[in-house]
């Protein structure tokens, strides 16, 4: 499921380098799992659509599905692994090579 | 709003000792039939009066609220959060580097000094050609003219405008406030900055945002005048290490979280090692007070009858 993202995301980066977000890359997998409070935004959506006052707005509902993103996303293994990244510094490897394995288990 | 719901809860309470589980809108009907309540009566009619305005207004200042305090933002794992853990200074150094392309243009860091990074994110070499780069307007001469000069380790990070009413001017009346102290001066400061900075999003629907402010679900209010700043590769590292938003918002959250709590490291280090001496200090005093009181604790005390 991740895999078709990841190369969707690379399409936007340079040819010769891949540069993915990582938060970005985290929200969009964590979508699936805050599917109700989107669909509660969606309908709220529909609801107000006809809507001329200017007094309605889903701010409710809009923050509901994205503290569930965020939630979700500072939760995820995965977040510990972007901490921890670093180039050719060379220290951290070591330690950034025991992350993946933990975290090609859970994500 | 919080005293029409108290006073409605009030008005319940009378209904109830009056007749057993009135609604109120068939009390409302039941007032006309009893026109000798007299007085009480219009007194509780009062009290239903302010009970539903009040109920009214809570259920719209409820709405308010939410977009009034912001998106709460979500705890992130930094590396220096543990009891005895250090900042990540490479982080620091990448976050200074941060701070100077893309923030320093309008926001002031006018606490740190060029010595103040001196052994936390570069060598005094370095530091020193930083600080030459920058012009310093120094005190009076020997002919009593002001002079500018380049700029030592002991001189502060220069500021982008001369004052706030200038910065205010310059940003559409909003003012850009100095960073040296944010993550303290902000609740959750470090996870809302990181939050703040890569949370930038289309509005939900119903919101509109004036011209020359932004849609940020965790600015309290919604609309922050700053546009969004960190974008993929808007700077360079120098350690090569690929700067996505997300490493960006870290990273200059590890250098704001340095200048505003440099001593965090030594503070550590001292709570560690102190809290280990007294809590042994402790067991040491609580069985040396055992020991003493043993004499008085164990002592029998016998009552002699007199007959």
């Amino acid at each position: 499921m991740s895999f078709a993202v990841y190369s969707f995301r690379l399409t936007f980066a340079m040819a010769d380098e891949e540069v993915v977000d990582p938060k970005k890359y985290l929200e969009e997998s964590c979508k699936p799992k805050c599917v109700k409070p989107l669909l509660e935004y969606q309908a709220c959506v529909k609801r107000i659509q006809g809507d001329d006052s200017g007094h309605k707005h889903c701010t409710g509902q809009y923050f509901d599905y994205w503290h569930c993103i965020d939630k979700c996303v500072s939760c995820t293994k995965a977040v510990y692994e972007t901490e921890m990244k670093k180039g050719e510094a060379g220290g951290d490897y070591i330690v950034l090579s025991l992350l993946h394995v933990v975290v090609s288990r859970d994500v | 709003m919080v005293g029409g719901g108290v006073i409605q809860q009030i008005l319940r309470r009378k209904l109830h000792s009056q007749s057993v589980a009135t609604p109120v809108l068939s009390w409302f009907s039941s007032k006309k039939a009893h026109e000798d309540v007299g007085s009480s009566g219009l007194r509780a009619l009062a009290f239903l009066g302010a009970g539903v305005t009040g109920l009214l207004s809570f259920s719209t200042v409820a709405s308010a609220d939410e977009a009034e305090h912001g998106l709460e933002c979500p705890d992130y794992p930094w590396p220096h959060d543990g009891i005895l853990s250090s900042y990540d200074h490479a982080s620091i150094r990448r976050g200074h580097q941060v701070y100077q392309q893309v923030c320093a243009s309008c926001h002031s860091m006018s606490l740190i000094s060029y010595r103040d990074l001196v052994g936390v994110a570069y060598t005094e070499e370095e530091a020193k050609a930083m600080a030459a780069e920058i012009e310093v307007v120094d005190g009076p001469n020997d002919e009593g003219e002001m002079f500018t000069r380049p700029g030592k380790l002991s001189d502060r990070l220069p500021q982008p405008y001369p004052n706030e009413q200038a910065a205010r001017f310059a940003n559409g009346g909003a003012y850009p406030p100095d960073l040296s102290l944010i993550t303290k001066a902000r609740h959750n400061g470090q996870n809302y900055v990181f939050a703040l900075l890569t949370g930038y999003r289309e509005p939900p629907a119903g919101i509109s945002i004036r011209e020359g402010l932004h849609y940020n679900p965790y600015f309290p209010g919604g609309a922050i005048a700053m546009p969004k700043m960190l974008n993929d590769e808007a700077v360079e590292y120098e350690d090569g290490v690929p700067a996505t938003e997300a490493q960006m918002g870290k990273d200059i959250v590890s250098f704001l979280s340095w200048a505003a709590e440099p001593e965090m490291e030594e503070r550590k280090l001292m709570g560690f090692k102190w809290i280990f001496l007294l809590s042994l200090a402790l067991l040491q005093a609580a069985y040396y007070r055992r020991l003493k009181w043993s004499v008085l604790k164990s002592r029998k005390l016998v009552l002699d009858v007199v007959n």
